[in-house]
């Protein structure tokens, strides 16, 4: 969109601080510096093709918007699902792109991209040549050759949705939400990723849809519950070893949201999900939180992001999905430290 | 392939055919028309050639004197589409007419695909579009899709700018759109035929058969509509690429039949069945799209009128039924929905004592939808009654309409609507009219229904309509002149807008809406040579803003409603002259917001046309071959963000007449006319 290239001009201007030339945006020093900021994905909107990166810095609390179309002259694409940093490179999940966007996080410059036809959700490092990527209707977990920047074989899954991945030592744990016209599913399933083959599932809650991994090794499974039946989901500890679920807490209610979000301190000891409002809960809990540790407040809280160092939470409001929104920025006792406008549906967060 | 075995058309042709001779069948038509045409542009390129030019005649106006359609909404701006400009629409769609009046704005997906009318500041659910009266919007979506309207299918096309809830019911918010067919009578058999194609793969054709004698009148028209939709656009990164899977192709049969029961009493029949299949492109951002939609469509009415010395009465039945499949492999989206409605109304009319007119009627509307994406099986059942009261001054300079409808949803009484139109004419060539309404739209069937999501307590939307128009018509030496400005004044409360809530989006009652704003219009003809000259031009200014929110820090609040351009405009200078016409013009709408806090916007745009088109007769034939040249100036613009529009695009079309018929179309009186 002209204005997207116009921002991106404008930004560019004024990055780089000296004279650029109009047709080809200036290479720029390092907008990223490990440490110094946070990276926030901004979804956008369907079709609006206004997804976007912003950049929070600590030091001076300033925001920088549209670090990609800033830096490339170009805009990113339509809807960032998710951002995967992998030593100095970022992978963002443009689902609507059908693509992944290769960037250089530190100077958010291009360095190509990997088609995903589909509906592509999430993006996981198997070793320096493979990658697997989950897709929302295609019912495949896609094995990606990073040297060939293009998908080699895709992994049929039982599923229809793929969603998060975790991998603990040659295993790869899957999360399926439940599709539409399909049964509902309790499964987490298991990747062999020497073979890529499906080798196992774990019953564990209704629509598991997201996950991390605790100081224990432990995988945590948030699931979401149905939305039809109205059952609930809850949240599961599941040990990748033995593929035995741990610990149980199933919710109370099915309310939810579409897109819950379960986040851990850089500790791996200190859980954090949305249900609608912001709840936290330690690994070793016996039982769930009754209170929100930050109320939504008439907010969509959509985007989860916990700061390394510090435990300072982060969360995006979507508001109406069809507008700039704001981040907020909470110290892990839930008082408000900052609050500022980031992009359209600003939907998870990066620390690098 | 259009004639599948499951095909809407299938009982048109014998049952015994096979599905393969009946597909033969098209393609030999299509075949025959090609080189029909080509001959024909020969044949009348060749020089020396006897072309005459064919004579004007009047087509006479519409008249149903028993219809609130007319001279009901006396103090209401209202536009017709020029005559001249509908018949070189003909085979194009509603969409391609509306575009150009002033005041609306179409959100045209492009290449075929959806396309709605939203009027003055307001949504495309607030345009309620009528065929003879009867509302065509769907009842789950609340919408109508002007792109499988074919304009073949009507001779009269008109734009009512304000609310009409008091007289039309739920939906006519904004305004409303009034189609309708000739009650021309023919006198003994007629045919015309026209075909347009040209870029894109596009090649529309219609034919139109009539027979009529002073006790009956009968009129079959056809229509078909195919193209590739494969023109050249910018994906979201500037790489340039033929649109892919944009076909559209559509075709509908049209029948129509009106028999003089007695000297006052006339039955009319009317049938019409419609099949749109439509590939669905990717946007700008999607690298490619599998989606498909197939839309059908049945509708039949019947109405009875009978007309009295001082009192009139029409009773109408009607029966839709809508059938939307969309298949979207890529994202696994199945959906197949199905929708019926019945409509049984009785109205009727008497003159009270001179210039003293009093209107009543009752309606029954019943709706139902079976779709595979709710649970259950929604039906809903309208009963309204309305009435009105129109005064005409003995001088006839003052006309005034009160008039006031009541409706019962399921047993449920919504808020009573009123209106009251007012106008005032100069003979000196001044007139004014004001009109004042309360009007409403009833939540949609998946507002109410939609599974997870619907909401069954939601109130309908409602709010006041003020709208004030002063229009002047004069002469001077070789110059007519018509100058009009109007203003408007829309508060709706209640608007329903899906909102994320507890994680969910829903549908909810929040927003509030303000929408006021005024438009001018000038046309000015003169006589040039043995021709005239026809000079048009119009500009509106709308600011529609959201005036409430649900959350104390809305972006959105005080800010302009999304697709809503804040000014727009159009001017064209049309010759005519020995059988030619000669048109340009110009459309241009300013920027257009995308999103609610107003941080992202389409840019403003502007885009020419040249029309030329010759008459002809060759006995019994007679007609017009035109050319078109749209978009001329190759504008890179879209009406929906990430949607785009064709480039430079040229379109050849014909137009048979009726054989032995003097033909032509002539412009009305008064394309601003309030009736």
């Amino acid at each position: 969109m002209r204005i997207s290239l116009l921002l991106a001009l404008i930004a560019t201007l004024w990055l780089s601080n000296c004279k650029t030339d109009d047709e080809t945006p200036t290479p720029v020093n390092n907008l990223v510096e490990a440490g110094a900021g946070v990276l926030i994905t901004n979804e956008g909107g369907f079709n609006d093709g206004n997804a976007s990166v912003s950049y929070y810095q600590f030091d001076d609390k300033s925001i920088q918007q549209e670090l990609f179309a800033g830096v490339n002259g170009r805009p990113l694409g339509d809807i960032l699902q998710s951002m995967t940093i992998v030593g100095d490179k970022a992978y963002l999940v443009l689902n609507n792109s059908q693509r992944i966007e290769i960037v250089d996080v530190n100077t958010f410059e291009s360095e190509g991209a990997i088609g995903a036809p589909g509906s592509p959700r999430y993006f996981l490092p198997i070793d320096a040549e493979t990658a697997y990527v989950s897709d929302l209707f295609g019912g495949v977990i896609h094995v990606v050759s990073l040297s060939n920047r293009a998908i080699v074989l895709s992994v049929p899954m039982p599923q229809g949705w793929t969603e998060q991945m975790i991998k603990v030592g040659n295993q790869v744990f899957v999360s399926s939400p439940s599709s539409f016209g399909q049964p509902p599913n309790r499964q987490l399933f298991v990747i062999d990723s020497e073979n890529h083959v499906l080798v196992d599932s774990i019953e564990v809650g209704l629509s598991p849809t997201a996950l991390v991994q605790d100081a224990a090794g432990k995988i945590w499974v948030l699931c979401s519950g149905d939305f039809d039946t109205g059952a609930p989901g809850g949240l599961y500890q599941v040990d990748p070893q033995t593929r035995a679920v741990l610990q149980s807490f199933p919710f109370a209610d099915n309310s939810i949201g579409f897109a819950p979000r379960l986040a851990i301190d850089e500790a791996g000891q200190q859980l954090y999900y949305t249900k609608i409002d912001l709840y936290t809960l330690s690994t070793t809990s016996t039982a769930l939180p009754s209170e929100p540790l930050i109320p939504a407040d008439g907010r969509s809280l959509y985007g989860l992001g916990v700061e390394p160092g510090t435990g300072n939470i982060w969360l995006g409001d979507a508001g109406d999905y069809k507008s700039r929104q704001m981040i907020y920025r909470y110290d892990m006792d839930g008082n408000l430290l900052d609050s500022v406008l980031a992009g359209v549906a600003p939907s998870g967060f990066g620390f690098y | 392939m259009f004639l599948g075995t499951d095909n809407l058309f299938q009982p048109l042709l014998p049952p015994s055919l096979p599905v393969k001779f009946k597909t033969c069948c098209m393609a030999f038509f299509q075949r025959c028309f090609l080189r029909y045409v080509f001959l024909w542009t020969v044949f009348l390129a060749l020089p020396g050639r006897a072309i005459s030019q064919a004579d004007t005649i009047d087509i006479p106006e519409v008249t149903v004197t028993a219809s609130r359609l007319w001279g009901w909404q006396p103090g209401q701006e209202q536009g017709a589409i020029d005559s001249v400009q509908l018949s070189l629409l003909k085979t194009q769609n509603l969409s391609d007419a509306l575009r150009r009046q002033g005041g609306v704005y179409i959100r045209d997906y492009g290449a075929g695909n959806i396309a709605t009318a939203a009027i003055r500041g307001t949504s495309a659910g607030h345009t309620a579009v009528l065929w003879n009266g009867l509302p065509l919007q769907d009842p789950m979506l609340g919408l109508t899709d002007l792109s499988i309207l074919p304009l073949f299918f009507f001779e009269d096309v008109r734009l009512s700018l304000g609310g009409g809830s008091s007289l039309w019911g739920s939906g006519a918010l904004g305004g409303a759109v009034h189609l309708g067919s000739s009650r021309e009578q023919p006198n003994g058999m007629s045919l015309s035929y026209q075909g347009e194609g040209g870029s894109f793969g596009y090649l529309g054709q219609g034919l139109r058969l009539a027979y009529g004698n002073d006790q009956f009148s009968t009129s079959t028209k056809l229509f078909r509509q195919t193209a590739d939709n494969d023109y050249p656009y910018e994906d979201l990164y500037g790489t340039e690429n033929r649109l892919p899977h944009a076909a559209t192709r559509q075709m509908g049969l049209m029948q129509e039949n009106t028999i003089q029961l007695s000297k006052n009493q006339q039955l009319g029949i009317h049938f019409w069945a419609h099949r749109a299949g439509r590939d669905i492109p990717p946007s700008r951002v999607q690298p490619a799209s599998r989606a498909r939609q197939e839309d059908e469509a049945l509708r039949a009415a019947l109405d009875w009128q009978w007309i009295g010395q001082r009192s009139s009465w029409i009773t109408r039945l009607a029966a839709f039924q809508n059938r939307l499949r969309y298949d979207d492999p890529l994202t696994q989206t199945f959906s197949d929905s199905r929708t019926r409605s019945l409509l049984a109304e009785a109205e009727g009319a008497r003159n009270l004592s001179s210039g003293l007119d009093v209107k009543g009627g009752l309606q029954f509307n019943y709706l139902e939808a079976l779709s595979d994406v709710y649970p259950g099986f929604p039906r809903q059942g309208r009963f309204a009654a309305f009435t009105a009261l129109r005064w005409e001054s003995s001088s006839r300079q003052w006309l005034a309409v009160l008039n006031g409808r009541q409706e019962w949803v399921d047993g449920q009484a919504i808020p009573f609507t009123p209106a009251l139109s007012l106008r005032w004419q100069h003979k000196g060539g001044l007139e004014t009219g004001f009109s004042t309404s309360r009007n409403y739209r009833l939540p949609t069937f998946n507002d109410l229904y939609w599974p997870n999501a619907g909401n069954p307590n939601l109130r309908p939307e409602k709010g006041w309509n003020q709208s004030l128009y002063l229009k002047t018509e004069g002469a001077w030496r070789q110059w007519r002149g018509l100058f009009q400005l109007s203003g408007f004044n829309y508060n709706i409360q209640d608007w329903i807008i899906w909102l994320p809530e507890n994680g969910l989006f829903r549908p909810e009652n929040v927003r509030r809406v303000w929408s006021r704003g005024g438009s001018a219009r000038l046309r000015l003809d003169r006589p040039l040579g043995k021709g005239s000259l026809r000079l048009e031009a119009n500009y509106n200014y709308t600011r529609s803003t959201n005036e409430s929110s649900r959350r104390t820090s809305d972006p959105s609040v005080g800010k302009q409603l999304i697709y809503v351009p804040l000014q727009q405009g159009g001017a064209s200078l049309a010759w005519q002259s020995g059988g030619w016409y000669v048109a340009y013009q110009q459309e241009w709408a300013g920027r257009t917001y995308t999103q609610s806090d107003n941080s992202d916007w389409l840019p403003g745009f502007t885009v020419g046309a040249l029309h030329v088109s010759r008459n002809w007769r060759r006995e019994p034939f007679s007609g017009r071959l035109y050319v078109k040249l749209e978009n001329l100036w190759g504008e890179k613009y879209e009406l929906v963000a990430n949607r785009p529009l064709p480039g430079r695009f040229y379109r050849v079309g014909v137009n048979i007449l009726d054989f032995g018929r003097k033909s032509e179309v002539r412009s009305r009186k008064s394309e601003y006319g309030n009736k």
